[in-house]
């Protein structure tokens, strides 16, 4: 088995989680069903993270032989007849390794899911260097989406094992509840507002909104907010070119009245 | 913009109004003031939610008004 294959290299630079654990634990079940079995893994890092080491330890036990390969110095495979020969070289032997294989395994990395681009720009949500959808703040709304009521877990948002995938999703069902559970929506104060006299309908506030608070009214040509989606970040005040646009508590009179008050 | 000759001979303090953008500057600002962090009462801060919505008449208007200068932070 080959870890790492094509990825936590430039092109993909995470880990995928799962294919050390899955290695070892496929390891395991061909040590199980037939003890004589050579099992060779050749691995850049293993990363059988939490209790799972124990597992990497019983392979270890059990005879599956890891050889470290560096990201310069990559295992190379070849045909040899109907079989597969795989040329490494060993670090702590300094030796080139030659294995003929019955069954070769690549351990390939996990990618976002396709379509993941097209539906992160349907919700507005933003998505990580990796291509996975991003969380609106790690440590604090781990679960939820910059945008209200949209949530992610699995591995939408990152590759993991299944049981960080199902805390993450219990906690994305709970987090939908805390809204569910309410008969009221409280929505923010300072929401942006348009004066219609003003606005062109030229739409770039629309495309400002990060949030689909903003849509064009075809009939009138005017811009509009819609206030339960507005989270007030102000980004069409500071897009609309005609000042047609303004945010509660942040308008052009209140700005100057304080304006005034520093100044004193 | 040159300073008055009796600014410069009393001890001088300007008055600097800055106008900070919310989810940047403003909390850095703020953050200072968590991390106990002291800083001269001679800037006086105005929150904006974006200091792309800040109309130049802002910056205009405390100069104008005898202020010494206008920060921007965003």
């Amino acid at each position: 088995m080959i870890q790492c294959a094509g990825s936590r290299n430039s092109e993909r630079p995470y880990c995928s989680r799962i294919c050390c654990y899955s290695a070892v634990k496929n390891a395991l079940k061909i040590k199980e069903q037939n003890p004589g079995a050579n099992v060779f893994i050749l691995y850049r890092d293993v990363r059988t993270y939490g209790f799972y080491e124990t597992y990497y330890a019983e392979a270890r036990k059990k005879g599956v032989v890891f050889v470290r390969y560096t990201l310069e110095e990559q295992p190379k495979v070849e045909a040899n007849g109907e079989k597969l020969k795989v040329t490494i070289t060993d670090p702590i032997l300094k030796r080139e390794l030659q294995l003929d294989t019955d069954l070769l395994a690549l351990s390939t990395g996990i990618i976002p899911a396709a379509g993941t681009d097209a539906l992160s720009q349907t919700f507005k949500v933003s998505l990580n260097a990796d291509g996975y959808f991003l969380e609106a703040h790690m440590k604090l709304r781990p679960v939820d989406f910059a945008a209200d009521g949209l949530y992610l877990c699995g591995l939408a948002h990152s590759p993991k094992l299944i049981e960080e995938s199902i805390a993450q999703a219990n906690a994305a069902a709970v987090r939908a509840v805390t809204l569910l559970s309410k008969d009221k929506l409280e929505s923010l104060g300072n929401v942006a507002m348009v004066n219609p006299k003003w606005c062109k309908g030229c739409g770039l506030c629309v495309e400002a909104c990060a949030y689909g608070a903003r849509v064009l009214n075809e009939q009138t040509r005017v811009a509009e907010v819609l206030d339960v989606l507005c989270q007030g970040c102000g980004a069409c005040v500071a897009s609309c070119p005609s000042g047609a646009c303004q945010q509660k508590g942040f308008e052009k009179e209140q700005i100057l009245a304080m304006l005034d008050a520093s100044n004193s | 913009m040159s300073v008055p000759e009796q600014k410069i001979q009393s001890e001088f303090e300007p008055k600097i109004i800055a106008i900070l953008c919310n989810w940047c500057s403003y909390t850095g600002a703020d953050l200072a003031g968590t991390a106990r962090i002291q800083y001269p009462p001679n800037v006086r801060i105005i929150r904006v939610m974006c200091s792309g919505s800040v109309d130049p008449l802002y910056m205009i208007k405390p100069i104008l008004d005898g202020g010494d200068a206008v920060l921007v932070g965003g």
